[in-house]
């Protein structure tokens, strides 16, 4: 079943749309990589399917219809993003970025679950009453993935996850995100430039080319075709 | 020294009445990235309003707290209907409309309550006799109320801006708003808030002020009080609520000790030495004193 | 804001094409200045007096509609003009001509000490700098009473403000009189600004407004060009309340050089048209006729709302302004490009 359902989605800046015509699907419950150079229109379709830029087309989500929603009325039906650049709130502490990632949710177990994330990531447990401007780039990204993933989405768009991370960091990152989903069950929309370990986490992968979809499957489908492999992914 | 005391507590009055200005424009700034040059002319507007229900024999608290809601719905709706569509087109047309509402509620002030100064009862003792003596300076019950009245609205607010969760949706609104929206923050409505608030605070400021003005209530009440206010809130950093607060605290002592000690500048260049010094700083720190360093939205 | 594009178009044009208009253009305007001297005096007083805030309005759209940088200070450089003016016609006993160039000289001076904090500030923190000087300069009238009158004012003896024998113009016709210098001396600013922007200088400047950073890097100097643009700007603005101290003979601090004066300069300037060549004409008739057509409006009270309003409509409604709207319905020529081109 599709959690996630887009059909003929075309968005841009200015009069010539940067993607065009897309159709993705992101089933409940698993990882869903897309792939593709700089310039293919992934972080275009990450901000299109988060509400930041007006589109035209389909964009279902949960059996709603979330086309041209604002940004914060599609984070509340729980699809939360993970922005390039981590979105870190740096003049706020730590403990106020996780508050305002919970902002939403109206139950009283906010301060446990703060208490929670900063056990699995101590490195922000350390730093919880400090601005978050202070965090390295790595804690960042731990940072917005927790202020996400507090809210308890049942998606999580990533863009870009592992840029200017150190790889070992990155391999950290993959790692969690893989525990997160075995864990708690989120969807995950991932946009990644890295297609090694991308395809190591997704199950389902869309390549991205122009702006349109040139190539969909499994993520076996694309390890093992040979031709995609080497057109594509260099690898 | 008798004289020193009573310079310096005048200075404090005033300096507080500054402070409430200038955090109302930091307020407005973290919002919408502009400075609200009819923020003190919509203050003006609600002070009238308060004063008129006076006449009518209301208590001057009910029609303090009654401004305080008028301005709160004046301020909301200029967000939402002229500042917001303004600042989709630019910088310049949004400062356009703030320049245009700066003289339309002026001149609409004119229009209802008429061009004459009005006497306005104070929320505090006023009469000859009630003050307290310092080192046989008086400090009058007047101002004592103001300082007051002033601490504890400029406590509510940083109360409501750091300790709640509304204050931390604002917080978050002003620091990166597309990653509040992100967040599920609604970041429109929480900047009409905002702008609401500060018009509230400017109420406040308005009705300390006027009792206490030598313009009394009237249209020049409070052109004086903009322009020290925005001369404390660029001093202290138009980002740092802090930094409003000691910036108009400063310029209203300053103001007081310098007309009465320095010859020179004397009763008339007033507004000119705090702009002087708003310039100064502008110009050797843009940031302000107490500012951090992201200056300018981009 | 957007404009026309400022690029210099190719010599394409026919020779005789290029004479014919500016004659054409030179030819109308001497007709309506002909017809306009032939109205009742006050009527040729009320015109006089928009081409004097026509003149002010074009020395603030150097500095806000082609630069890019909105100024609430020119009330400051208005009143320099026209205190330098009246001071020394009534203290030195100068004629009103030859105080023009002193007024004009300080008004540069002025200008350009306002331009210096633009090198490092912009935007609403420029606004409030240039706000300072509205709010300094009337300050400084009460504090210099002995030289400017103070709050009470200062008011030129009518005799001292005859127009010179050479005109032809006896003193019972000095609205004639102000009409036709105000007349020549807006003809001389506008070509002032025409050839300023179309300079390279120009260029830098328009190239500054619209990307900063790309113009540094292509070698403008941004210090260079804002101090001087606010100081051009500032001695036509002068030479505008020069005239106006001539025209009006009394000055005072509170009716014309407070900011509401700077808040009337800018709106005549919207209306007629942000960084258009005409756009400050029409802003001058539009902010001497929106008071005059409200007077009977509550008291004369009503004006301070009608510009208020006027000026929101303008931002939302017509936001190029009444020329920069013709400019774009390509009324002055049939071709949009050149007239944007001819009369930027």
């Amino acid at each position: 079943m599709s959690l996630l359902s887009v059909r003929g989605l075309s968005a841009g800046y200015g009069a010539a749309p940067v993607i065009e015509d897309i159709d993705l699907d992101v089933r409940a419950g698993e990882i869903t990589v897309i792939l593709g150079a700089n310039g293919a229109g992934k972080t275009t379709t990450m901000r299109a399917l988060s509400g930041e830029i007006k589109v035209s087309g389909s964009i279902e989500f949960d059996g709603t219809q979330i086309a041209n929603l604002r940004p914060d009325q599609i984070a509340r039906r729980g699809m939360r993003v993970v922005p390039q650049g981590r979105g870190t709130l740096t003049s706020l502490s730590v403990r106020d970025n996780l508050r305002v990632g919970a902002s939403a949710r109206t139950d009283g177990d906010i301060e446990r679950d703060i208490t929670s994330w900063t056990d699995r990531f101590p490195a922000l447990g350390r730093r919880i009453d400090q601005p978050a401007g202070n965090l390295s780039g790595g804690e960042q990204q731990m940072l917005a993935l927790a202020r996400a993933l507090i809210s308890r989405p049942q998606l999580l768009l990533c863009d870009e996850p592992s840029l200017g991370l150190a790889p070992v960091i990155v391999r950290e990152l993959f790692a969690f995100l893989r525990e997160i989903q075995e864990s708690l069950g989120t969807a995950m929309l991932l946009v990644e430039q890295n297609a090694n370990l991308a395809l190591n986490l997704a199950t389902d992968v869309y390549l991205l080319e122009v702006g349109r979809t040139v190539a969909q499957g499994s993520a076996d489908d694309f390890i093992n075709n040979d031709a995609i492999r080497r057109a594509y992914l260099g690898m | 020294m008798t004289q020193l005391i009573e310079r310096l507590s005048d200075g404090l009055t005033n300096g507080f009445v500054y402070a409430l200005i200038a955090l109302a424009l930091v307020v407005v700034f973290k919002a919408s990235s502009t400075v609200n040059f009819a923020q003190a002319e919509m203050a003006l507007f609600t002070t009238y309003v308060a004063w008129w229900m006076t006449t009518r024999g209301i208590s001057i608290w009910l029609a303090l707290l009654a401004a305080c809601v008028v301005g709160f719905i004046i301020g909301a709706a200029i967000e939402r209907t002229l500042v917001r569509p303004a600042e989709k087109r630019g910088e310049m047309p949004t400062l356009l409309i703030l320049v245009a509402l700066f003289t339309a509620i002026n001149a609409i002030d004119g229009l209802i309550w008429g061009l004459e100064y009005h006497s306005m009862d104070g929320l505090f003792p006023a009469g000859l006799d009630d003050y307290v003596s310092v080192a046989s300076a008086r400090i009058y019950y007047e101002d004592i109320g103001v300082w007051a009245a002033a601490i504890i609205a400029l406590a509510v607010c940083f109360m409501v801006i750091n300790k709640t969760r509304l204050g931390l949706l604002m917080r978050a609104a002003a620091d990166n708003p597309a990653s509040a929206a992100l967040s599920g923050i609604n970041v429109g409505k929480v900047y009409t808030f905002g702008w609401g608030s500060a018009a509230v605070i400017g109420s406040i400021a308005g009705i300390l002020i006027a009792p206490i003005s030598p313009h009394q209530l009237s249209m020049a009440t409070m052109f004086p009080v903009l322009i020290y206010g925005s001369a404390a809130a660029i001093i202290g950093g138009l980002n740092s609520l802090g930094g409003a607060v000691v910036g108009g605290l400063t310029l209203g002592l300053a103001e007081s000790l310098i007309t009465g000690y320095v010859g020179f500048i004397g009763p008339q260049l007033h507004q000119t030495t705090a702009l002087a010094v708003m310039v100064i700083v502008l110009l050797v720190r843009p940031t302000g004193i107490f500012g951090s360093r992201r200056l300018e939205r981009v | 804001m957007t404009r026309e594009s400022t690029l210099p178009k190719p010599a394409s044009l026919p020779a005789k094409r290029s004479l014919m208009r500016p004659a054409v253009i030179g030819i109308v305007a001497v007709a309506l200045l002909v017809a306009g001297g032939q109205l009742p005096d006050f009527r040729v007083s009320q015109i006089a007096s928009m081409l004097i805030f026509a003149i002010a309005i074009s020395g603030l759209n150097l500095v806000a509609g082609y630069g890019g940088m909105l100024s609430l200070g020119h009330s400051a450089l208005f009143g320099v003009g026209g205190y330098t003016t009246a001071i020394l016609i009534s203290e030195m006993r100068l004629t009103p001509l030859s105080t023009m160039p002193i007024a004009i000289a300080l008004g540069v001076l002025v200008g350009a000490l306002m331009g210096l904090p633009a090198t490092r500030v912009k935007g609403i923190y420029l606004a409030l700098v240039t706000l300072a000087f509205a709010v300094a300069f009337p300050e400084f009238l009460k504090r210099f009473e002995e030289l400017t009158g103070g709050a009470g004012g200062l008011v030129v003896r009518s005799v001292d403000l005859a127009p010179p024998a050479w005109s032809g113009f006896d003193r019972f016709e000095r609205s004639q009189w102000m009409y036709w210098l105000s007349a020549v001396v807006l003809v001389l600013c506008l070509f002032l600004v025409r050839n300023l922007i179309r300079s390279r200088r120009g260029l830098s400047i328009t190239a500054l407004r619209d990307n900063e950073i790309a113009a540094t890097v292509c070698g403008v100097s941004a210090a260079r060009d804002r101090i001087s643009l606010f100081a051009i700007s500032g001695g036509i603005t002068a030479a505008g309340g020069s005239l106006y101290a001539m025209y009006i003979g009394a000055l005072s601090p509170e009716l014309s050089f407070t900011v509401f004066t700077s808040i009337q300069l800018i709106t005549g300037l919207i209306i007629g048209g942000v960084a258009t060549l005409l756009g400050p004409l029409a802003g001058g008739v539009a902010i001497v006729i929106i008071p005059a057509v409200t007077l009977d409006l509550a008291n004369g009270q009503a004006y301070g709302l009608v510009f208020g309003v006027v000026l929101i409509v303008v931002v939302f409604l017509l936001p190029d302004g009444i020329v920069g709207r013709l400019q774009k319905m390509r009324v002055f020529t049939g071709r949009s490009q050149s007239a944007a081109h001819t009369s930027t």
